[in-house]
């Protein structure tokens, strides 16, 4: 367990010197699952770095969101106790919209709130970030039936600090879709 | 080590023994005025009160911790009566104590105690005489014999606790009531393990009901404190399930596509108030407990969500943001188009909750900046008491006597317990010795 935790943060390290194919492809066919589902720790090796460089697509923040393996992952970010999509984000949902619905895969929209407030309001907003994407992707010629909405609410942080850059990396929206065609 | 520990609660859980506590109870802010008493240790138990099926000891400890006793020190007796009829009252007058406890325990064979006990007026052996016998039966305002096993000496030193606090407050005691709790672990870099515990309402004997690497949410007690309902995301996402509390067995009685959040239990236990997103929005459902079938209370776009019933059961309080940011509001389950927003202090309040038994006070979480506390509302007053200050707070829970209600709030970077009186003037903090601990629910009376 320390080893393979040793190996995870070494891999965290590598990818924070600015080893840049850390964000590309990772293999294999693994079903959707979630980012912390698993046994036990078994979502340990993981952990990466967040993808937000790897793809174009996402707005950019300085936040360490997980790479589930075989997928990419896009965030968006929202304002405190808001579900409005950032009017800058936009572009980029439509791209990211266009490379899905050409794929037809199926994706997976999971909103997050920082800790601050009520657990149970936080995981109601949590859905309503994940619907407000979900219907641009939709917009954007995404079918309704490719697109699973989540949420976590508060309950997974990637960032612990009570600071507003903190809480603005838990404040997001991940959209997990398959690589490649 | 942790393996070790896990052994001796197991271990402990097995043979019914008191465990150690998870959670110790410590009191920060007592009441002025708080009454003076003595509680004498007991005759036929060791000297050493911090054992935790010392009667005496455990009786110290609760009314300590109401924050609504004084107690004097056992160091300070100088006289260890175990009955009235041994009491020299002059000598407990010059202690300047109002009421005193003395008792005594006596094996009677087996594994079985006989425990008497008798709660008495320092001054009353003064009064004017109501019986021919001597003085000192007046002094007596409770008697008491109990016979029990020895692992429920301190489930009867609770009780004991309950029968002075209402004796000499005139509100029942909550000291036989227990709390569910969610403890959160860190497990590597980034996992954890969450447990949903059971403890007595001091932190004592904690019994683990679910342990799971996925997040366990709102806890909430069924009227006769025999069930929980709670979240669980044991299956990747949000699903409700029903736990009886004794057997631990366990049924899913929520699994809708999107969110099954907010389980809240009817005051007769026959529904269940939850939130669904089966229109695409989170709205508030009914379902009925014997066969899970579901109707939908509130309607729209907003997010409707953190149910609680009102004790007469007629009408629902939650949060909605049907008006921009989170408030409260109240519908009447017979007029469902009828929601009122109730709140209007602060920019956010969120998870209500009613002040049993009369319910004519609603707790909240409010928000206000970046402050986030556990505030009181006065429903036909309006008036508005925000109760906690250290801007973590969260998820209220009303112990069953109105008097006091436990909250989660963060205490040097650990997530903590704390519990406040209604009235402002008790404070306590429950420290856990390991993890964060969150989400509590104090449960109804047991007995």
């Amino acid at each position: 367990m320390k080893f393979r935790r040793f190996i995870s943060m070494s891999i965290v390290a590598g990818c924070m010197l600015g080893l840049a194919a850390c964000s590309s492809t990772r293999g294999g066919n693994a079903p959707v699952t979630d980012a912390n589902g698993g046994g036990p720790g078994g979502a340990d090796g993981a952990y990466a770095q967040g993808a937000d460089g790897g793809a174009g697509f996402g707005s950019t923040a300085n936040c360490n969101v997980p790479h589930t393996s075989g997928f990419q992952t896009s965030s968006y970010y929202f304002d405190f106790n808001s579900n409005d999509i950032h009017p800058q984000d936009m572009s980029s949902i439509q791209s990211l919209a266009q490379s899905i619905a050409t794929s037809h895969s199926s994706i997976r929209v999971t909103g997050n709130t920082d800790d601050r407030g009520s657990r149970e309001y936080n995981m109601a907003l949590g859905w309503r970030r994940a619907n407000t994407v979900s219907s641009a992707l939709q917009q954007y010629g995404v079918s309704k039936s490719q697109i699973t909405t989540n949420s976590n609410g508060a309950e997974k942080p990637i960032a612990y600090g009570a600071n507003e850059a903190d809480y603005q990396c838990n404040r997001r929206d991940d959209v997990l879709y398959r690589t490649g065609g | 080590m942790r393996f070790a520990i896990r052994l001796i609660v197991l271990c402990c859980l097995m043979f019914n023994l008191p465990a150690f506590a998870i959670l110790n109870i410590e009191l920060t802010q007592g009441m002025q005025g708080a009454i003076p008493i003595a509680v004498v240790p007991f005759n036929g138990q060791p000297a050493d009160m911090a054992e935790p099926n010392n009667v005496a000891g455990v009786v110290t400890h609760d009314l300590q911790n109401s924050g609504r006793f004084k107690l004097m020190s056992a160091g300070q007796m100088q006289q260890t009566p175990a009955n009235a009829s041994g009491v020299e009252f002059s000598y407990w007058q010059k202690q300047n104590i109002n009421d005193m406890v003395v008792g005594k325990v006596t094996t009677v064979g087996g594994n079985r105690y006989r425990v008497d006990f008798q709660l008495l007026n320092v001054y009353g052996n003064a009064a004017s005489q109501k019986s021919s016998g001597p003085a000192w039966q007046n002094a007596v305002i409770l008697d008491k014999t109990f016979t029990v096993n020895s692992d429920q000496l301190r489930s009867l030193a609770h009780h004991i606790s309950d029968l002075v606090y209402q004796a000499l407050t005139g509100d029942r005691g909550v000291f036989s009531t227990r709390i569910a709790y969610v403890l959160m672990q860190r497990t590597g870099a980034s996992g954890a393990q969450y447990v949903l515990e059971v403890s007595d309402m001091d932190g004592y004997n904690p019994k683990p009901l679910l342990r799971s690497n996925q997040p366990i949410m709102s806890p909430a007690w069924s009227p006769d404190g025999r069930k929980l309902a709670y979240v669980s995301f044991e299956s990747g996402r949000p699903a409700i399930y029903i736990q009886d509390v004794a057997s631990g067995a366990r049924q899913m009685v929520s699994d809708y596509q999107g969110l099954n959040s907010a389980p809240a239990w009817s005051p007769d236990g026959t529904r269940l108030a939850l939130v669904l997103t089966r229109t695409g929005y989170p709205k508030i459902f009914i379902m009925n407990v014997a066969d899970h079938s579901v109707t939908q209370l509130t309607q729209g776009m907003s997010i409707d969500t953190e149910p609680n019933w009102s004790p007469d059961g007629k009408s629902i309080i939650f949060t909605s943001n049907r008006g921009g940011g989170p408030q409260i509001y109240r519908v009447s389950l017979s007029n469902p188009g009828s929601a009122q927003r109730i709140t209007f202090n602060g920019s956010y309040n969120a998870r209500p909750s009613f002040v049993p038994p009369k319910g004519n006070q609603i707790v909240v979480l409010n928000g206000n900046g970046n402050m986030y506390n556990i505030a009181l509302q006065d429903l036909s007053s309006g008036n508005f008491t925000v109760l906690t200050h250290s801007g973590k707070d969260q998820s209220p829970s009303v112990a069953p006597n109105g008097k006091i209600l436990v909250y989660a709030t963060v205490k040097n970077g650990q997530g903590v317990l704390a519990m406040v009186s209604t009235d402002d003037r008790v404070k306590l903090v429950l420290p856990a010795r390991e993890g964060d601990v969150r989400e509590p629910a104090w449960s109804p009376f047991l007995n």
